[in-house]
């Protein structure tokens, strides 16, 4: 197979997610991807990579680009990470561009690093800084813990693959034009090394509250450190981990490490359950990026009920050890003899 | 079993190099280099790995002969012998050459198992055991958080979301520990003495047949860091200031979300509570996570 060499292509590849949408912080990547073309005045690729089956792509996404494939990999492959490199290394292929762009993530840097193997191409990773001077690209990352910032030049020659840190770059305005989408199908990628055995539910505590899906978190309704042991014991449930307002923070009753707000970290999981915490804006801010925020108070004008998607007007300390009741039932239902692993 | 473990000497991660940064090296006072943290829990998880099963434990770098100090910390810690690959470049940016001297010296001598620190403190990015993997065509897992077994190594390793995956992997292959996996042992006065007298074998890239290309991708400054910028938002102007003041702070309007009310008496809450929850997946309809 030949390689069509386009000397100057800047290529973004996205995972579409399992509605078939690109998550928000890929059209960061798009955005990254684009300002890098327009600097170095060439074209923008997208390849949308995704699992065979998976719904179409969002039908405006590969607007975002000058051309657009699309990339499906078999379903029974066990290590996504294999199918991804595969994946990627087609659309290289296909496209022979000079800088490839991914969503920096645990596993998109590893699947970055293998690609960049094959490629012999530069890494460049958790970039957040990406501008064309002069021919030169100039690119940044944190670094030294957090306590620096490098800044590196690309000299635009060898091929480089960069992962873009999410929140650095904004999404870029469609073009309004209809591209066609070329449908690729990846080779199956060579029988895994690794077994994949299962997943396991890891102990809240073992989670920080910014890895976390699921987040359980108390106020100063919960009453007490007691009172937390309960809201722990939900999150293990849930397969999530423990979070807290400062006011819990501040009476001891939860470790620092764990504040969700303005002074402590800001969260983006999946659900987020807010337990007796009133919603002060300081809270607030720190859950804006969350999925589905689901509020238990007693007082029906909390301002938490307004940032949430389910309201549950009631007294925590009867609502939570009844939904504890209720799983637990709920499990010895299912797996009597424990034998479900 | 045959086990090598990759260290890099870096610089102490708790030096406040803010004050001091500005240029492309790092000239700072009184700055210390050590081996990085989680090469060090590497090393006790290779050297556990030993006393499981057998074998020796290799410690490898690549860098400047100061980096040596880095191999007698992991000799320090059980390891059997050491092995430098002589290379002045900048730490912070040479993820590609490192990973080229190593994998040529590591293929001289094929080891079991290969483990490194899942990230530099200093570069963080976490990519020199992935091209190692990738050069030497062996199977990899990373951020493991749990390690046990010996004939194919049982691993657990973090993904995103906080969730964990059970895997199992037979050597040869590579992993990468992070800090959760094991507390690296205090060193003895005497294994520290016995570190300081082992003899420790050097390379050249000339010597292992490397030739190592230019790089593309430059370290040009050093500086502060630069915090992502925060959205900036203004408050509508009809708001008075108290008001003006929750906004700026909560960091916008509030999202417009469909709230739904739940009230009532608390089995018939929890009932529909409960089919929130599995409506978005979050607990199974047997209410286990799925």
């Amino acid at each position: 197979m030949t390689v069509e060499q386009r000397p100057h292509t800047v290529m973004a590849v996205v995972e579409s997610g399992p509605s078939g949408d690109p998550s928000p912080s890929s059209f960061e990547v798009l955005g990254a991807a684009r300002g890098l073309a327009t600097g170095l005045g060439c074209e923008l690729a997208v390849a949308f990579v995704a699992q065979q089956g998976a719904p179409a792509v969002r039908a405006d996404a590969h607007q975002y680009a000058d051309r657009a494939c699309q990339i499906a990999w078999d379903n029974g492959v066990e290590m996504a990470g294999d199918a991804m490199v595969e994946a990627a290394w087609l659309a290289v292929q296909t496209e022979g561009p000079t800088a490839v762009l991914f969503e920096d993530g645990l596993s998109a840097r590893v699947v970055a690093a293998r690609l960049a193997v094959r490629m012999d191409a530069e890494l460049v990773v958790g970039c957040t800084l990406l501008k064309v001077r002069d021919g030169k690209v100039q690119m940044g990352r944190g670094c030294l813990s957090g306590k620096a910032f490098a800044q590196l030049e690309w000299d635009a020659v060898r091929p480089v693959v960069i992962t873009v840190a999410p929140g650095a770059f904004s999404a870029p305005s469609p073009s309004g034009r209809d591209l066609e989408i070329v449908r690729l199908e990846a080779p199956a990628s060579a029988p895994s090394r690794v077994t994949v055995i299962g997943e396991v539910a890891p102990a809240p505590d073992a989670m920080g509250v910014t890895e976390a899906d699921v987040l359980v978190a108390g106020g100063a309704g919960v009453g007490g450190a007691e009172g937390f042991h309960q809201l722990v014991e939900l999150a293990r449930r849930l397969g999530g981990t423990v979070a807290a307002s400062r006011v819990a923070v501040d009476k001891g009753w939860v470790q620092s490490n764990r504040q969700v707000g303005l002074t402590g970290k800001t969260v983006s999981p999946r659900l987020y359950l807010a337990v007796g915490i009133s919603g002060a804006p300081q809270h607030i801010a720190g859950i804006r990026s969350a999925g589905k925020v689901v509020a238990i108070n007693r007082d029906p004008r909390a301002p938490i009920f307004r940032v949430a998607d389910l309201a549950v007007v009631g007294d925590l300390h009867e609502v939570i050890p009844a939904l504890l009741e209720r799983l637990t039932a709920a499990d010895e239902r299912t797996a009597p003899g424990g034998m479900e692993s | 079993m045959r086990i090598a473990v990759c260290v890099k000497w870096v610089p102490d991660p708790e030096y406040p190099f803010q004050a001091t940064i500005g240029g492309v090296h790092l000239d700072a006072p009184g700055l210390t280099y050590l081996a990085n943290p989680l090469d060090m829990v590497a090393c006790e998880a290779g050297v556990r790995l030993k006393e499981l099963a057998g074998g020796t434990v290799k410690v490898v770098t690549v860098g400047p002969e100061a980096a040596e100090s880095a191999l007698r910390s992991g000799l320090a810690l059980g390891a059997d012998s050491a092995t430098r690959v002589e290379f002045e470049g900048d730490g912070l940016v040479a993820g590609d050459p490192t990973a080229r001297l190593l994998a040529a010296v590591l293929a001289s001598d094929p080891p079991d198992v290969i483990i490194c620190g899942a990230r530099s403190s200093d570069s963080g990015s976490g990519t020199v055991p992935v091209f190692l993997a990738e050069r030497l065509d062996r199977p990899l897992v990373t951020n493991v958080v749990s390690l046990s077994g010996v004939g194919p190594l049982e691993v657990e390793r973090r993904m995103e979301g906080g969730r964990r995956q059970l895997l199992q992997v037979h050597p040869p292959a590579a992993i990468t520990v992070e800090e959760s996996l094991c507390d690296p042992r205090y060193p003895s006065v005497l294994a520290r003495r016995k570190a300081d007298r082992t003899p420790i074998e050097v390379f050249t890239p000339g010597q292992l047949g490397v030739d190592l290309p230019d790089r593309s991708v430059t370290l040009i400054r050093l500086q502060g860091p630069r915090p992502l910028a925060a959205r900036l938002v203004s408050p509508p102007a009809g708001l008075l200031a108290r008001g003006r003041l929750a906004f700026v702070m909560a960091g916008g309007p509030d999202q417009k979300r469909s709230s739904r009310r739940l009230e009532g008496p608390t089995p018939l809450v929890v009932d529909q509570l409960l089919a929130y929850l599995d409506a978005n997946g979050v607990t199974g309809s047997d209410g286990r996570r799925r």
